[in-house]
């Protein structure tokens, strides 16, 4: 269908590619490859030559020392030919180890580098597995494409070298053999495109089945999984997956069977032929057996040659699609040139204003716009409150405003500046806060809470506190010492999901930046540190710029300015007293919220029938 | 100390036995189809080196016939063309049946998950030995029993052939008068033969046992940065969503750094392995190879002496070879199978966890269901390596009809009290009584089909939304609907051009819809009112809901509990308004209890809560 947009480099171009990525890399690497093809030409040669000398020395009845001589001569070689190629093999594996590290080291770079909206793409998920996969378990492909790169240019060499050997005997026994390997090779083409053509069916089988074999298992969903009693169901929904899969796997066998006919039968005729000819040429008395062994092997071994060649080509082309697949992969990944772009670097103490200038957002491939025309400038310093129904576009406001979404209409200004003059990265560092799906990292405590950055522990504790977590961490015995991840450590603490909530704001206040976003930092949090917030919530975001989303309205009044957003629009904005005075749909919303705090209970359960 | 050894032994056994029947159960035809591909591809390599061995003894002689070399040569093409294609076909379909029971292992470890007791499935030990078992479940452990006990049946069958030909070889005796002769013919020189071969295959095994050794200590070590490394790589790049806090706190650098520490620290720790194997293989080369060398001369001697005719050279030396080859690959086999062993007992183990909760073998009868009381009798619950109780003395009695909110400060155990509810996890002291039963002895699953619940992290599943609805395939879509309308997501369902069918999250195909915190929520609730159990436990099950839905929510909920027990957890204090009793939680233990007035009254934690909210309101 996309063929085209599919394949954007030819096998070779990506083998290329990939020969010197791993020249660039490792180096050593490659050359061991290299010299390998020449040990495996040169041990394939002895081992023809040294059967045949043993047959032609006793049968010509040659002296002792001629056969010691010989066989140590051959034998030597070839022992010291092994014990190289043992070596080199085995520092392959080594070194194989090594770029297999730095190419997960490299992916996880990469990932990490890469713009935020880039990761969010449907696939990008399932891309990154496999890959990290590959670099992880046995599918990788690094060694399989050398070990197929090295083999076939071994046997291109080699079939040349053998050709020249076999001059002298009848040239068609020897296109005998080259013309059944074509047709095993046609034979594997055709087999080929049922595979490439069906492989995207059993790889999202697999990808069905792993899903339902680890997704389902995790800690995280064990309590949904107990409670509704899916284990049957889940069970249910492997087999019939799997029962499809067999049919491929069978399907695919059968495939493989067609190949492995055709290849025997192949064997059959060339074999069949040069040993009725060798046998007539001796019978003949125009070769002798000594001939007759060393002609045999060079035969069987120039068929092997070719029989290397056609595997050695498809796996090179199924190498070539995983190359084709990484490139792809780092290629979307790979962030835009920034050097033109200046760094955005605001004076100490000094918070830009940015402004929001008849901005548009729609989501890749979506009908409808998520926010529309919307216009709004953040003075320094103000606290502004974003409020709406689920759906109004709050969030993706808060994703434009750090950078992670791009308008799709109208422009995002800095201090007067079209921020697209900055470079990402120096945009990011104006912002700090809390996302409503935010998440901790398998660290330390401490670990999560800087990030990397120095531990200040005055601040550290300053920070916690702030966020109502001292009493928690004093509690813990090894207290920010402590590790998050009940998965990975044995000794991790458990959080509750409130705990978890004020982590992430104390790592919110640790990070420190001009404007703080706070997208329902308090959904999980108790009431009294949910007003213990509010009111510090002057306190930090002193200074400082703030957004703040939240359907507790309480939460509003401590804002200069409400923005009520519906269907991306923004519909009211004011303070809080603005709002409710006008009567409109934030003032019903208010209502609706406080009413419960307020009437007494009889009015309540009369108003609830 | 002897004891140990003969229990560990029986344990072997047992664990053999069961392998063997459980794979003969799993895929009958696996084992004689392992018997059968072990045996032709023994037998196989033989009519090369037998016929071949002919043809050349016959060309050799001068009153060759020629007709004679044309059957045999025909004939050697001929069975090597039937044995090809009958090895590979075998080859093939057992390859069928293992990929077919690997996927069944797969299977019967996600199952056990599933059903493990919640309390334990949390254990970093729980995942590494999952990923002990699926990493390795092809190479080792239950399913590489047949490759192994095929493997070593084909060498069987290898060395007895070559056995018999290794005796025809010394028998065949050297003619002529020299001294080379006598010399060849010496009983010694045999049993000097004999004794470097011994050698040879000695020191191999023994090189390749040390460094199975050190793959195997390698892997067990290796195990935990991977493990770290993979679970850190899941939680900041596969979970893309965290990919925004990553780039706002410029934690990239930092975490790839850890990622690529824990990464290079499995590296290291493998590296250590393959470059042992390096050191050990060379020196087992040249011991092989030589040895490989002297047979030649041996055999080529011995065939200028006359012994035998030139064509056997090719038999006598492809039999040393084959020989030397099975022997070793005997040992190394006889080796991995045991060391197999450990797996097969990781995978045995695994699945033989105990589940505390199976003991329950009560019936939750229909009497139950329908008029029933939970009495909390003084409960309390620590969580493991936790140094203070999370819950402690907990004393509460509430059936059927009442409404029950559970309020409290973050972390005082308002979770783990409906946890020890829904029995995901056992008190350690003081019982739990359903109409004055322990808990624990009901059936497990009957005991849980008594709850519709929402816990705080509820799951959502890339299947079909009426899938994630029902938690089942053959479902009723009109009670699917209801439930959605009924948990506020009517609106979005009609925009969904796929209805039930849609396929949530984009994991397996580009139309898969993502929802919204708030509407994964309302899906979550729809669940819960599917569900339609005699009592509803919902832990905040409105935190991601705007206003309006959630006094909508809160109505419905209502609405449905109403004749049922139900426990409400929420920070939203106004939800408590619509309860019957009030439970304040604090710190661990039970503060308060009671009606909304009296606990306004009291002056207490629950006042303070409520004030602390209701004053923005005022």
């Amino acid at each position: 269908m996309n063929k085209q947009t599919q394949n954007n480099h030819t096998t070779l171009e990506n083998l290329w590619y990939w020969l010197k990525h791993l020249y660039r890399i490792s180096p050593g690497y490659v050359r061991i490859y290299l010299a390998g093809i020449i040990l495996t030409l040169g041990i394939s040669l002895l081992s023809v030559y040294m059967p045949s000398v043993l047959v032609a020395d006793i049968t010509g009845k040659k002296p002792l020392e001629t056969i010691f001589r010989n066989l140590a001569l051959l034998g030597g070689g070839l022992l010291l030919l092994y014990l190289l190629q043992n070596w080199l093999d085995n520092t392959k594996i080594v070194l194989r180890e090594k770029i297999r590290h730095q190419e997960r080291s490299r992916l996880i770079q990469l990932c990490l580098d890469a713009d935020y909206i880039k990761t969010e793409r449907a696939d990008f998920s399932e891309q990154y597995d496999k890959l990290m996969e590959h670099h992880t378990w046995y599918k990788e492909y690094t060694s399989q494409f050398m070990d197929a790169f090295s083999s076939s240019a071994g046997a291109i060499i080699g079939m040349i070298l053998y050709v020249g050997m076999l001059s002298g005997l009848s040239v068609w026994i020897l296109l005998l053999v080259i013309a059944g390997n074509a047709i095993n090779y046609a034979v594997k083409i055709r087999c080929n495109k049922w595979d490439a053509k069906n492989r995207h069916k059993w790889i999202s089988l697999d990808h069905k089945t792993s899903y339902l074999s680890r997704n389902t298992s995790k800690y995280e969903v064990s309590k949904d999984v107990h409670l509704y009693h899916m284990p049957p169901w889940l069970r249910k929904k492997f087999v019939t997956e799997l029962k499809q899969r067999l049919y491929y796997t069978i399907r695919q066998q059968a495939n493989y069977f067609t190949e492995t006919f055709s290849g025997a039968f192949t064997r059959l005729v060339w074999e069949g032929a040069a040993y009725l000819y060798l046998i007539y040429l001796v019978c003949e008395g125009r070769m002798d057996a000594a001939g007759f062994v060393l002609f045999f092997g060079i035969i069987t071994g120039f068929a092997n040659w070719c029989d290397s060649i056609v595997s050695g080509i498809r796996q090179l082309h199924r190498a070539a699609s995983f190359v084709e697949d990484e490139r792809r992969f780092t290629a979307r990944l790979a962030g835009d040139k920034q050097e033109e772009r200046e760094s955005l670097a605001p004076e100490r103490n000094q918070i830009p204003e940015i402004t929001f200038d008849n901005v548009s957002f729609r989501y890749e491939g979506a009908e409808h716009f998520t926010l529309k025309n919307l216009s709004l400038t953040l003075r320094p310093g103000e606290k502004l409150a974003l409020v709406g129904l689920n759906g109004a576009g709050k969030t993706t406001f808060i994703k434009l405003l750090c950078g992670f979404y791009e308008p799709t209409e109208g422009r995002i200004l800095v201090n007067g500046e079209d921020r697209s003059r900055y470079t990402t990265q120096s945009w990011l560092k104006l912002f700090s806060g809390v996302f409503q799906d935010a998440g901790l990292f398998p660290l330390s405590l401490e670990e999560n809470l800087t990030l990397g950055k120095k531990a200040d522990q005055a601040r550290l504790e300053e920070c916690l506190r702030m966020a109502g977590l001292e009493e928690k961490i004093a509690k813990l015995p090894h207290g920010l010492q402590t590790m998050f991840g009940m998965e990975s450590y044995q000794d991790a603490a458990s959080f509750s999901g409130g705990e978890i909530q004020k982590l992430m704001l104390a790592r919110a206040l640790y990070q420190e930046a001009p404007f703080l976003v706070l997208d329902e930092p308090t959904a999980a949090l108790d009431p009294l540190i949910e007003s213990q917030l509010y009111e510090r919530y002057c306190r930090f975001s002193e200074n400082k710029t703030s957004v703040f989303i939240s359907h507790r309205l309480a939460s509003t009044r401590f804002c200069d300015r409400i923005l009520l957003l519906e269907d991306g629009e923004a519909v009211e904005t004011g303070t809080h007293e603005e709002l409710l005075a006008q009567n409109g749909k934030y003032a019903w919303m208010f209502q609706l919220q406080s009413k419960y705090y307020q009437k007494k209970q009889e009015e309540l359960e009369a108003g609830l029938l | 100390m002897k004891k140990e050894k003969t229990v560990k032994k029986r344990d072997t056994w047992k664990n053999f036995s069961r392998s063997v029947v459980y794979l003969t159960k799993e895929s009958p035809g696996i084992f004689p189809m392992a018997v059968l591909v072990a045996i032709l591809s023994a037998v196989y390599p033989y009519i090369g080196i037998f016929l071949s061995a002919e043809i050349l003894t016959e060309l050799a002689d001068p009153g060759r016939s020629l007709r004679h070399l044309f059957f045999l040569a025909l004939l050697l093409v001929g069975l090597n063309f039937i044995g090809r294609l009958l090895l590979s076909s075998c080859a093939q379909v057992l390859d069928v049946m293992k990929y077919a029971v690997l996927k069944h292992i797969e299977l019967a470890v996600a199952e056990k998950s599933w059903t493990m007791d919640y309390a334990i499935s949390a254990a970093p030990e729980i995942n590494e030995t999952k990923g002990r078992i699926t990493r390795w479940h092809y190479y080792r452990g239950v399913l590489a029993l047949v490759e192994q006990l095929g493997t070593l049946l084909e060498t069987l069958v290898t060395i007895g052939i070559s056995l018999a030909l290794v005796v025809e070889f010394f028998r065949a005796k050297a003619v002529g008068e020299g001294q080379m002769a006598a010399l060849l013919n010496h009983r010694m020189i045999s049993l000097l033969f004999l004794a470097v071969f011994a050698l040879s295959v000695a020191y191999n095994i023994h090189a390749f046992s040390k460094i199975q050794n050190r793959y195997f200590q390698a892997d067990e070590k290796a195990g935990t940065p991977m493990n770290q490394m993979l679970m850190m790589s899941d939680v900041s790049i596969l979970q893309y969503q965290h990919g925004k806090d990553i780039r706002m706190f410029r934690a990239g650098g930092f975490l790839s750094r850890s990622m690529q520490s824990l990464s290079g620290s499995y590296a290291g720790i493998l590296d250590d392995a393959f470059c042992y194997e390096r050191k050990m293989s060379l020196f087992s080369t040249l011991l092989s190879r030589s040895f490989h060398l002297l047979v030649y001369l041996f055999v080529g001697l011995k065939a200028m002496y006359g012994a035998f005719g030139v064509g056997s050279i090719l038999k006598y030396t492809g039999m040393v070879t084959q020989f030397g080859d099975a022997a070793t690959r005997l040992f190394h086999i006889i080796r991995e199978f045991r060391q197999n062993f450990e797996y097969i007992k990781v995978y045995f183990d695994y699945l033989d966890m105990p589940n505390l909760t199976a003991a329950g073998k009560l019936p939750v009868t229909s009497q139950i269901r329908e008029d029933y009381e939970f009495e909390f009798k003084n409960v309390t619950f620590s969580y493991p390596g936790a140094s203070l109780p999370s819950l402690c003395g907990i004393s509460c009695r509430f059936r059927k009809g009442e409404k029950i909110a559970v309020v409290g400060r973050n972390g005082s155990g308002k979770t783990t009290f409906i946890k020890l509810l829904c029995r995901l996890c056992d008190p350690q002291e003081g019982e739990i009584l359903l109409n004055g039963t322990d808990i624990r002895k009901f059936q497990y699953e009957e005991y849980l089909e008594f709850f519709s619940t929402v816990f705080q992290d509820y799951s959502i599943f890339a299947f079909e939304l009426g899938e994630n609805v029902a938690s089942e395939s053959d479902y009723d879509e009109k009670k699917a609907v209801q439930s959605l309308e009924d948990a506020g997501f009517g609106d979005r369902l009609k925009t969904l051009e796929q209805g039930l069918h849609t396929q949530i999250n984009k994991n397996f195909s580009e139309d898969g819809v993502e929802l919204s915190g708030g509407e994964s929520q309302k899906v979550a609730i729809a669940r819960c009112l599917y569900k339609d159990a005699p009592f509803v436990v919902l832990d905040e099950p409105t935190a991601a809901l705007d206003p309006v839905a959630e006094a909508d929510i809160y109505q419905r909920m209502n609405q449905f509990a109403s004749g049922k027990g139900a426990i409400y957890i929420s920070h939203r204090l106004s939800s408590c308004r619509f309860c019957d009793r009030i439970l304040v939680f604090e710190e661990g233990r039970l503060a308060e209890q009671g009606t909304h007035e009296d606990l306004l009254a009291a002056e207490g934690l629950y006042r303070k809560l409520w004030d602390a909210q209701a004053k923005y309101y005022a």
